[in-house]
């Protein structure tokens, strides 16, 4: 039964389920983890990059693109879906700053894009996008903002969020390790981002993209020294703190 | 109306894949090899082609074709659908010129094919383009380029990389031969050798002819780009090299 009526495009099954969209989320499962942080005045985007062979370029596999100035997107999900998706991001941020000569607001363009999503489950002849979006930035009024959208079009706001493979285990952990104190300035945000994604990947093979928005100054891509060396810190305070555990006992 | 887009070949299955992009890929992996090397002075395509005793070999037909002063391509997978592609890349290379007065960026020329080649993934009804490429080209902004791009749409920019039959072979082969002892940028020179190596592991020796292959670069000298396709004579040279090293190694 399911069978049948998922494959035709997106229409509903007669239990109510829009199946392909269901299936585009299991697509976003199986994508590469992004993780998102809101702090007091800035927005941390973190992925977890797929393993690279050493012969590809690095320059050419990115999972964090600029929409805008002030705006940052990151994805879990068909890497041609997404480049389709920011593609038009982008060109609606140029054509907002043309008409209203003002940059978006980060809850227009995501509100934007999770439309076009909904369109793509609801038009003929056409497949839902497999991917699940991060969008952080920084308002006009400086105020950071971080938006998660999903195949649907459904978007929600956020403090901390993830999407992709270990989505669930990570958000978990943002559950727990989040409060307004963990993330009142930059380096703060940038480690609970790092936190997060060191939960669910390996030391060994990780390869990481960081990218920071901070009013004000255009996004920042982390560079590998840099994420390294902050990787370092983030597990000797793990350590330390296995050991204080330890000592409590 | 329902029955025109009635497809089923633009849908997820229902743990997240799209198999008709899988199986695309797969007739894209099942076809003639592909090599393609960068060098710190240039970029290399080698390529296998079929041998006919009965075409006229008199009017050459290339294999990898060039697309706009910087850049040329090969591709391989379905012949027809890999030449409706070429032409739309010498369209968009060609409009991007007329519009901006100045050559396309490579990964720019990239890109915008593979948008064509996502949108045949997502709607229309339409089953996706059976090909997959290579490309090497020259930009000022990152020098020389090696691209590879698959049916789903997506694309990556490579060292060395290979497409097409045996390509898992022929990438642990480009791997042993280029990193393992760490990289070092080849010369266009040393790129050749490697590529006949590597074609000739996944030709089967004995077929590695020079009708069989075909090679090409591309070179800058002073403000020009150069395409270059190598002689039959010149290949034949480079098969004999080739042969006499292996028959050094084997004794």
């Amino acid at each position: 039964m399911s069978s049948r009526y998922g494959r035709a495009l997106t229409i509903f099954s007669p239990d109510g389920h829009l199946l392909q969209v269901e299936y585009a989320q299991e697509a976003v499962r199986k994508g590469s983890t992004a993780v998102g942080v809101r702090g007091a005045n800035c927005v941390v985007l973190g992925v977890e990059k797929s393993s690279v062979s050493e012969m590809q370029e690095d320059r050419t596999v990115r999972k964090i693109s600029m929409l805008d100035r002030h705006v940052a997107l990151a994805f879990a999900g068909l890497t041609a879906d997404a480049r389709i998706l920011i593609n038009r991001g982008q060109v609606e941020c140029q054509s907002h700053r043309l008409n209203f000569e003002n940059q978006v607001t980060l809850e227009y363009i995501t509100r934007y894009l999770a439309q076009l999503k909904q369109k793509y489950t609801q038009c003929n002849g056409r497949r839902p996008f497999g991917i699940s979006c991060l969008i952080g930035g920084i308002d006009a009024d400086g105020s950071a903002r971080l938006f998660h959208t999903e195949p649907s079009g459904i978007f929600h706001e956020y403090k901390a969020t993830a999407t992709g493979r270990w989505a669930n285990t990570v958000r978990e952990f943002f559950e727990k390790a989040y409060s307004d104190h963990e993330v009142t300035t930059k380096c703060d945000a940038i480690k609970l981002a790092m936190r997060a994604l060191l939960e669910v990947t390996q030391m060994s093979q990780m390869r990481l993209e960081v990218a920071v928005l901070e009013n004000g100054k255009p996004m920042k891509m982390l560079d590998s020294v840099v994420i390294s060396e902050i990787v370092k810190i983030v597990q000797n305070e793990k350590e330390l703190q296995a050991k204080a555990h330890k000592m409590k006992r | 109306m329902a029955r025109f887009f009635d497809s089923r070949t633009t849908i997820f299955s229902p743990e997240g894949r799209l198999y008709q992009v899988e199986y695309a890929m797969e007739a894209a992996s099942q076809s003639g090899t592909c090599v393609g090397l960068l060098a710190k002075n240039g970029v290399l395509l080698a390529t296998e082609r079929s041998v006919d005793k009965l075409m006229d070999t008199s009017i050459p037909v290339p294999r990898i074709s060039w697309l706009n002063e910087n850049i040329a391509c090969c591709a391989t997978g379905n012949t027809a659908d890999g030449n409706v592609l070429v032409n739309q890349l010498r369209m968009i290379a060609q409009q991007y010129q007329f519009n901006f007065g100045e050559m396309i960026p490579c990964e720019q020329l990239v890109t915008n094919l593979c948008d064509i080649k996502q949108a045949y993934t997502q709607y229309g009804g339409k089953r996706p383009f059976g090909v997959s490429f290579l490309y090497m080209g020259w930009d000022c902004r990152f020098g020389f380029q090696l691209y590879q791009s698959d049916p789903s749409g997506n694309y990556s920019g490579w060292k060395a990389t290979c497409i097409g039959r045996k390509s898992g072979a022929a990438m642990e082969m480009l791997q042993k031969e280029l990193f393992s002892k760490g990289y070092v940028s080849p010369s266009v020179e040393e790129a050749k050798d490697v590529a006949i190596k590597v074609m000739g592991m996944t030709l089967g020796r004995d077929s590695l002819t020079p009708e069989k292959l075909e090679i090409a670069f591309v070179q800058r000298y002073g403000n020009t780009t150069v395409f270059h396709i190598l002689e039959k004579n010149e290949i034949h040279r480079l098969i004999e090299r080739n042969n006499n090293l292996k028959r050094r190694v084997g004794s």
